[in-house]
């Protein structure tokens, strides 16, 4: 299988992707973590043991901070890409309902 | 050092050595338990940590059912916390061959004891309210549960040594031998006199009883297992499939263990074990296909672990044949659920008394000798 | 698609893109592997946005970024994007997922360039939202061309430190102040090894010049001890090492980060040979002149192998690349030594830089110790310094009782945050380490069993009744 190249850039256009209910713009191409931040949300999640606020710290797929449910999967916020559409719940591993 | 002879040397300090060497030393006994590396570092530690009943040979319920009830009074004897949760246990049928099995398998187990009952899939669900509702029946047990096998090391270390056990780990043993006052048990650093001993290594009882003269072939397993990150709760009982192929459960913090003697690969020769894809493969499906829910999951552990088995799949538990004073205590499958029980009966026997349930003399599986009685047979 | 390759490459970076080119020059067929959606790796990280491919163009890292991927289209390489390796083991056999499922390759030659991941010594507070590593200003500015942030404060030690304030100026946002562990003394002592490569100290002079004109204080021999705020970062406490005069800075992001550390899961879990080795980030793996490691047939380079930094790690590609091709029959000796001479010689003089940079990037151990109890250290489990203490008391003497005792090391991150940092603790001056063990990442679910039908699950005998 060969590998994907980068997907042509062109206008910066924003798509929507669905915040906790509210919609957000964003620009294509963006991580998820990428468009959240500039939107000022720095707060993703909360740490399962201490209940914490977490949010994204590495910003290279180590740290798992950034670890919510994007369309319903557990996914690094940092390493996926938004798409339009895309529901986001600002919870990750261990979050209580 | 004096020459001191200890009443019980205990080889091997994985759950049925180390319950053993507990239980002796709370008797009187002094006792000195060796393992190779760290304590319940071998099958032990890296369980499941299913107590259940549904995956327990129909021959060893009446054992499960006491060693049970024990896990669930652990703070009473063990004394030390190993996170043993007990909730109902639910095992799964897809397809109409495995409600065949699974009858068969509940009437078994609940004609020995085992409060096992089949219910409908509308049941099922109610007791399960995250299960694939394309179940089409499944076998319900109320006395089921789980314990944190990575907590059993710190538990008997701490129980152990408040019990004035001589613990000596990272300490192999390299031989025993039949002496004037006992055995003679070499080690490297100095060893040690006993009066008895008991072989408790697990899939290494098979050289063990080799410096003993005994040839018992004992089957080494590398079982498979999986864990998730912390996750919200999908499920609240200890789940198995028909088959057997799986064990699932979710702990009080929220990590989902994933098991089911899916086969890693590596043998005892080399001590050495690892996990393989197809089985991680594997053993996933089948956990998503009965509880849904997972699909949204990340696995972030994988390990293996041994397993001992005997030729009959039954426990070797009872003294060493022509060696008055030896013992041995191993392969009982679902060992760590029966452990505390097995452990008990044999410290009895060792003490000179009449155990309270039978013992499983290896007598039956020596080269030569047949079944000791048609009961081991079921 | 077993033993469909000659060779795998791990990581696509300027190592591995580097690797796989050269194997793929002497017509070996060659599988490199990114979990990113194009090569480049950290320093010539792809483009994601629009805006982002625009200054891209202009910029130095950007533009080798580009011509690395320009050059891996048109080589035969076969490029597997967005597949997260999470196994490999002896043969070698790798695991990797991907949006259609487990996917596994075999090839009798593997070379690692897994890359380095940051380092940071925690701080009361360095949980909290709005405290970023170094190196996530950089992933984020190259693959985005934002910085968040109003407020900014850049801290930690290493020249990343003066490239993320330059580069914050250049989109229009004055840091409120640079943090730097270093004194002057340091970056003196550091200039020489710097002025082996002459435009790379060009470059870092035009960066401190135009911090200088934009008046961004430089608090020297500092250090943050503490960072507070809730549910997200207001401020960040700095001290002054030598004197230990704390000031208050208000802040709502902080960028830290105290060196590099090669992401060398891999590398353990194939058994590779390694050596303690504070200057190239804790640990290095082993390797020859031509990037051999010690299990025959596996290669490492770049920073996956040893922190060096983006330069040396192109040269150790190329070498590993070739070894590797050598090593298969694919290049005589002398085809070998002639093509290998290049990259041997720029290696050679970026080393110094390398070594200059480094030294200032060292994590400064010797800090550990000072830790408040309170301050966490598995970010994932919430295990704090008090807990690990608690723990030794109780008799935990290495990693895998000290993870049994407090969970640390059992989150996602598999000891990624915590595990150097806790070893510190545990056994300063050291050498333990968690047994390595696949998944060297966590695996998704839904990606691990993609499509299935229940019957495709292969059922043994069942178990004896």
């Amino acid at each position: 299988m060969l590998g994907r190249v980068l997907p042509k850039m062109t206008e910066n256009e924003a798509i929507q992707v669905v915040v906790d209910g509210k919609p957000v713009d964003c620009v294509p191409g963006q991580t998820v973590a990428g468009a959240l931040l500039a939107r000022g949300i720095y707060r993703f999640r909360v740490s399962p043991d201490a209940g914490t606020p977490r949010g994204p710290f590495c910003m290279m797929g180590a740290c798992q901070e950034c670890a919510i449910e994007i369309d319903g999967v557990i996914r690094r916020a940092c390493q996926t890409p938004v798409a339009a559409g895309m529901v986001l719940r600002l919870r990750g591993a261990g979050a209580v309902e | 050092m004096t020459q001191m002879t200890y009443d019980l040397a205990v080889i091997g300090g994985g759950i049925q050595g180390a319950s053993v060497a507990l239980f002796a030393a709370r008797e009187g006994m002094r006792v000195v338990l060796f393992d190779q590396g760290a304590l319940a570092r071998q099958a032990s530690g890296t369980n499941a940590g299913t107590l259940t009943m549904q995956m327990t040979r129909a021959a060893l319920i009446p054992y499960a059912l006491r060693a049970h009830e024990m896990w669930v009074k652990a703070p009473e004897w063990l004394g030390h916390d190993v996170g043993v949760v007990a909730c109902d246990g639910l095992s799964l049928a897809f397809t109409e061959a495995e409600e065949e099995i699974l009858s068969q398998r509940a009437e078994a187990r609940s004609a020995a004891g085992a409060p096992i009952r089949l219910v409908s899939p509308q049941e099922a669900a109610g007791i399960e309210p995250g299960v694939n509702p394309a179940i089409r029946m499944a076998s319900h047990c109320s006395v089921d549960g789980y314990a944190n096998a990575y907590l059993t090391g710190l538990a008997y270390r701490r129980a152990l040594a408040e019990a004035g056990v001589e613990l000596r780990e990272y300490t192999p043993v390299s031989g025993v031998s039949p002496s004037g006052r006992g055995y003679d048990i070499r080690s490297d650093g100095g060893g040690v006199a006993a009066r008895q001993v008991v072989l408790a290594g697990g899939v290494w009882i098979e050289p063990m009883l080799k410096w003993l003269g005994i040839d018992l072939p004992i089957k080494t397993l590398i079982n498979q297992l999986a864990v998730t990150e912390r996750a919200a709760p999908v499920m609240r009982t200890v789940l198995g499939i028909a088959s057997g192929l799986l064990s699932l459960k979710q702990y009080p913090h929220g990590t989902v263990v994933i098991g089911g003697g899916w086969q890693g690969v590596g043998d005892r020769a080399s001590g050495t074990h690892r996990a393989t894809a197809a089985s991680a493969v594997g053993n996933a499906r089948l956990a998503v296909h009965a509880i849904p829910a997972l699909r949204h999951s990340r696995i972030v552990r994988i390990w293996t672990g041994f397993e001992a088995e005997t030729a009959d799949a039954l426990p070797a538990v009872g003294p060493v044949p022509g060696h008055p004073g030896a013992w041995v205590i191993g392969s009982v499958h679902s060992g760590y659920t029966s452990a505390p029980y097995m452990a008990r009966c044999l410290t009895q026997a060792i003490l000179g008394q009449t155990p309270e349930m039978p013992l499983f003399p290896i007598d039956r599986l020596l080269p030569g000798q047949g079944p000791i009685n048609e009961r081991d047979r079921t | 698609m077993n033993g469909s390759h000659d060779v795998i490459v791990v990581g696509a970076g300027p190592a591995g893109g580097e690797a796989a080119l050269a194997v793929s020059g002497a017509g070996l067929r060659v599988a490199l592997i990114d979990e990113g959606p194009a090569p480049g790796g950290q320093v010539w990280r792809a483009p994601r946005t629009a805006q982002a491919q625009v200054a891209a163009a202009r910029d130095a890292d950007g533009r080798q970024g580009q011509a690395l991927r320009a050059r891996l289209q048109e080589a035969s390489v076969d490029l597997l994007a967005g597949a997260e390796v999470w196994d490999a083991g002896p043969g070698f056999v790798v695991q990797c997922l991907t949006e259609q499922g487990n996917r596994e390759l075999q090839a009798p030659r593997l070379i690692l360039a897994t890359g380095a991941m940051e380092r940071v010594l925690p701080f009361a507070g360095w949980t909290i939202p709005g405290v970023f590593g170094l190196a996530a200003a950089t992933a984020i500015m190259k693959a985005e061309k934002t910085l968040p942030g109003k407020e900014i404060v850049i801290a930690g030690q290493g020249p990343l430190l003066i490239a993320v304030a330059a580069k914050a100026l250049e989109l229009g946002l004055r840091p409120r102040a640079i943090v730097d562990r270093a004194g002057r003394g340091d970056w003196l002592r550091a200039a020489p090894g710097f002025a082996a490569l002459p435009m790379m100290l060009t470059r870092g002079a035009q960066w401190m010049a135009r911090l200088a004109a934009a008046r961004v204080p430089i608090l020297r021999q500092s250090a943050i001890v503490a960072a507070g705020g809730d549910p997200v970062l207001d401020g960040v406490t700095v001290r002054h090492l030598p004197s230990g005069r704390q000031t208050e800075i208000s802040a709502d992001t902080l960028y830290i980060g105290n060196g590099l550390t090669p992401a060398d899961e891999l590398h353990r879990l194939l058994g590779a040979a390694q050596t303690r080795d504070r200057l190239r980030g804790g640990y290095r793996t082993e390797v020859d002149a031509d990037q051999r490691t010690s299990v025959p047939g596996l290669y490492a380079a770049g920073d996956g192998a040893g922190v060096h930094g983006a330069l040396p790690s192109v040269f150790q590609g190329q070498i590993a690349g070739l070894a590797a091709a050598r090593d298969h029959g694919a290049l005589s000796a002398e085809a070998f030594a002639e093509q290998s001479r290049p990259a041997r010689r720029r290696l050679a003089r970026a080393r110094r830089f390398a070594d200059a940079s480094c030294r200032l990037m060292a994590f400064p151990e010797e800090d550990l110790a000072h830790m408040p109890p309170d301050c966490v250290v598995c970010r994932c489990e919430d295990v704090r310094r008090s807990d690990i203490d608690a723990a030794v008391a109780g008799g935990a003497a290495d990693m895998n009782q000290l993870k049994h005792f407090t969970r640390l090391g059992m989150g996602p991150c598999q000891g990624r945050m915590c595990g150097l940092n806790a070893a510190g603790l545990l056994s300063p001056g050291g050498d333990l380490r968690f047994t390595p063990r696949a998944p060297v990442r966590p695996v998704s679910m839904d990606r691990l069993i993609g499509e299935f039908d229940y019957s495709d699950i292969p059922v043994p005998k069942p178990a004896p009744l």
